[in-house]
């Protein structure tokens, strides 16, 4: 499987072989260059040495040096060779040590003499350099009428500047291996240690399933590049857990609203057939309140559903906001008067709305029942509905008892009621979640606020793109 | 037998408080959590038949607040929640029993009797003191091969003596599982309901089965004579 960790030990263990490994060569012929430097500046100061030493006279050309000489500046087991000739290949000097072949004759300037790797009589590896010089005149002596041109060759064995080579390259590559163990025992281990918190993290993700929701990951113990990780995450279980209630209290509230009037109705009857003798009058009336009930929540989830797929048609036509509302008001003016309810109504004259009037009136009606049923005994109700120049508005506020913020923000919601018990039969909870529906399904914007704690604000806004006009 | 019914449905209340009565037992109606667990732990009920979703307490709540009070009265749930993890939770906080709605009225009658049955610790539907036979799942009474014909407030009272037998039966206890809230506690009710028990059971054999124990109550056993 492909993990972070792998990859992390894999490259890091390349970005520590490579610099290793480049690092390692360059160590090596920078200091091999530097060595080889010294050795030929050591062969370039004994052949100037000889140069020194070699006088001419006339046609005659003399060197005193002697196998000595080589030997005063080589250790005594390395003796260094010389052999000097004329252009024309007279061999004018040479040291007792030289190969009976002699040495070869390759050569450069005085200036840019030539070295050379050769292969010394007892074996062993040597270098050495060449050179075209021509020798001191005596102060005596007259110089030569053409000046005598010398070629000369010194070699030195090679064997401890190899050996140190070696010695080097061998360093060289056992520091490197030895770091690179190293780097593949230590880093594995390290990111181990450093990357248990993404360990821990995937752990606890793995753990997590529905029934445990409610569990969040840890953000302060966490390495700062993991923390995002870990708030992102707990914001999601959090909006999961959210949406897992709100699925668990829909299907409970669901339950409620269609088994408890079954039971009730199916109770009803099986009292009636067992015990003929002792079925009410109410009955009857309780059986066909109970249809109703069970009509009235079929119908509105029906609604939401037809809604949700589309499949509810939108006719728009022109609706004057004013006898809309008068006649949406009409059927709650006597509860109204039995709650002693005191209710304004204001319209402002001649506003229209282009839209399906079906629809709004089922809002409207929604929203002026909400307000009648929870508006406390004596409170206040206030209907109202503008079109301005650039947006429509139809609002109802009421007074209201133990409301919370909270509860408001769950009003659109399938089945949600204040009263958990879900007591009432009359309700169902789907009023204001169809207010909302039709509202998206009309274009418009659904608000329910808490002006303060005793005065609810539903608004519907649309805006004025959506055909809404004003006439006067 | 008495059985508390805490259900916030008026119409449950009155269709399934019917068919309670009708079953000959004694009866109490509460329509919130608060009240209900109240009257749960003020009285001694055989039975509770409980709704979960309660105004004021809900029905695990009460269940929980019941158990750690150290009451064991056998607990029927009665509710429209039906996934498993409510029924679970329920029975976890004590509940003896499940049903879900909508039931059908013979079911939830069956239960709360097997649960009464449960209450006394005896799972057999025939009590047999000596030549009486009391079969209670047709609520009949046989003495000396017999039917006797009795009332359901004298059926219930001779089935809880019976179930009892061998024990004094004081007369609160008579009340507070025959007899629901409507009695009269100063009422001679009880002494009525004894006495015609008596008699309709002395028909077939004349042997008394029925005793006072005078200052303590009633006992149902065979005497030496």
């Amino acid at each position: 499987m492909r993990t972070i960790r792998r990859q992390l030990t894999w490259k890091l263990l390349l970005a520590f072989a490579l610099p290793l490994i480049f690092g390692g060569i360059a160590v090596f012929f920078s200091t091999r260059a530097a060595l080889l430097d010294e050795f030929d500046t050591a062969l370039r100061t004994r052949a100037l040495a000889i140069m020194t030493v070699t006088r001419q006279s006339g046609e005659r050309v003399d060197a005193e040096v002697t196998d000595s000489f080589m030997r005063e500046s080589d250790e005594e087991d390395t003796p260094g060779f010389f052999q000097m000739w004329r252009t024309d290949g007279t061999i004018l000097k040479r040291s007792a040590s030289a190969p009976a072949s002699g040495l070869p004759s390759r050569f450069g300037t005085l200036d840019r003499p030539k070295f050379w790797n050769l292969t010394l009589p007892s074996g062993s590896a040597g270098r050495a350099i060449g050179l075209k010089f021509t020798p001191q005149t005596a102060k005596e002596e007259h110089p030569p009428s053409v000046p005598n041109e010398v070629i000369l060759v010194v070699a030195s064995a090679r064997d401890e500047l190899n050996e140190t080579l070696t010695a080097l390259a061998f360093a060289l590559l056992g520091c490197g291996a030895g770091l690179l163990v190293v780097t593949f025992i230590v880093v594995p281990r390290l990111l181990r240690r450093e990357l248990a918190p993404l360990d821990a993290l995937a752990d606890r993700a793995t753990r997590i399933n529905a029934d445990s929701l409610a569990a969040r990951f840890p953000t302060s113990s966490l390495p700062g590049e993991l923390t995002p990780i870990s708030s992102r995450l707990n914001d999601l279980l959090a909006r999961l857990e959210q949406s897992f209630e709100r699925e668990r209290r829909f299907s409970a509230d669901l339950a409620h609203e269609l088994r408890t009037p079954i039971a009730e109705l199916r109770a009803l009857a099986e009292v009636a057939l067992k015990w003929p003798e002792a079925r009410e009058a109410t009955t009857d009336r309780e059986a066909l309140a109970i249809a109703v009930q069970m009509e009235g929540v079929v119908t509105r989830l029906l609604a939401l559903l037809r809604n949700e797929h589309a499949q509810l048609p939108v006719l728009t036509e022109h609706v004057h906001l004013a006898p809309l509302i008068e006649s949406v008001w009409r059927p709650f003016a006597e509860r109204a008067a039995d709650k002693q309810l005191k209710v304004t109504r204001t319209v402002r004259d001649g506003a229209e709305v282009e839209t399906d009037p079906v629809l709004l009136r089922s809002i409207l009606t929604n929203l002026v029942d909400n307000a009648m049923e929870y508006t406390p005994h004596g409170g206040t109700v206030r209907v109202e509905a503008k079109a301005g120049t650039t947006q429509f508005t139809m609002q109802v506020v009421n007074t209201c008892n133990d409301l919370t913020a909270e509860d408001v923000s769950h009003f659109s919601e399938r089945f949600w009621r204040k009263d958990s018990a879900r007591s009432d039969p009359k309700h169902s909870g789907l009023g204001l979640s169809l207010v909302k529906a039709f509202s998206e399904r009309l274009g418009l914007q659904f608000e329910a606020r808490l002006v303060d704690p005793s005065t609810l604000s539903i608004t519907v806004t649309g805006p004025k793109l959506d055909g809404v006009t004003e006439t006067n | 037998m008495k059985v508390l019914l805490i259900e916030d449905s008026a119409r449950l209340q009155m269709s399934v408080g019917r068919a309670l009565r009708k079953a000959g037992y004694a009866l109490d109606v509460i329509g919130n959590g608060e009240d209900g667990l109240w009257q749960a732990e003020s009285n001694d009920y055989d039975v509770i038949v409980l709704d979960i979703m309660l105004p004021k307490l809900d029905g695990l709540s009460l269940l929980r607040q019941l158990r750690q009070k150290g009451k064991g009265t056998h607990v029927l749930l009665l509710t429209a929640r039906d996934t498993v993890e409510d029924r679970v939770q329920g029975l976890q906080l004590g509940a003896d029993d499940y049903l879900v709605k909508p039931f059908a009225l013979e079911e939830l009658l069956a239960r709360v009797e097997a649960l009464c049955r449960r209450a006394y610790g005896s799972k057999q539907t025939r009590l047999v003191i000596a030549d009486l036979e009391i079969d209670t799942v047709a609520k009949e009474v046989f003495r000396a091969g017999n039917l006797v014909r009795l009332k359901p407030r004298e059926y219930l009272l001779l089935e809880y003596l019976a179930r009892r037998s061998g024990q004094v039966v004081t007369r609160g206890e008579i009340e507070a599982h025959i007899y629901d809230d409507s009695v009269d506690p100063m009422s001679n009710v009880v002494e009525s309901a004894i006495c015609s028990l008596r008699k309709k059971i002395s028909a077939p054999n004349p042997a008394p089965l029925i005793h006072t124990r005078h200052g303590l109550g009633y006992i149902l056993k065979v005497e030496p004579e």
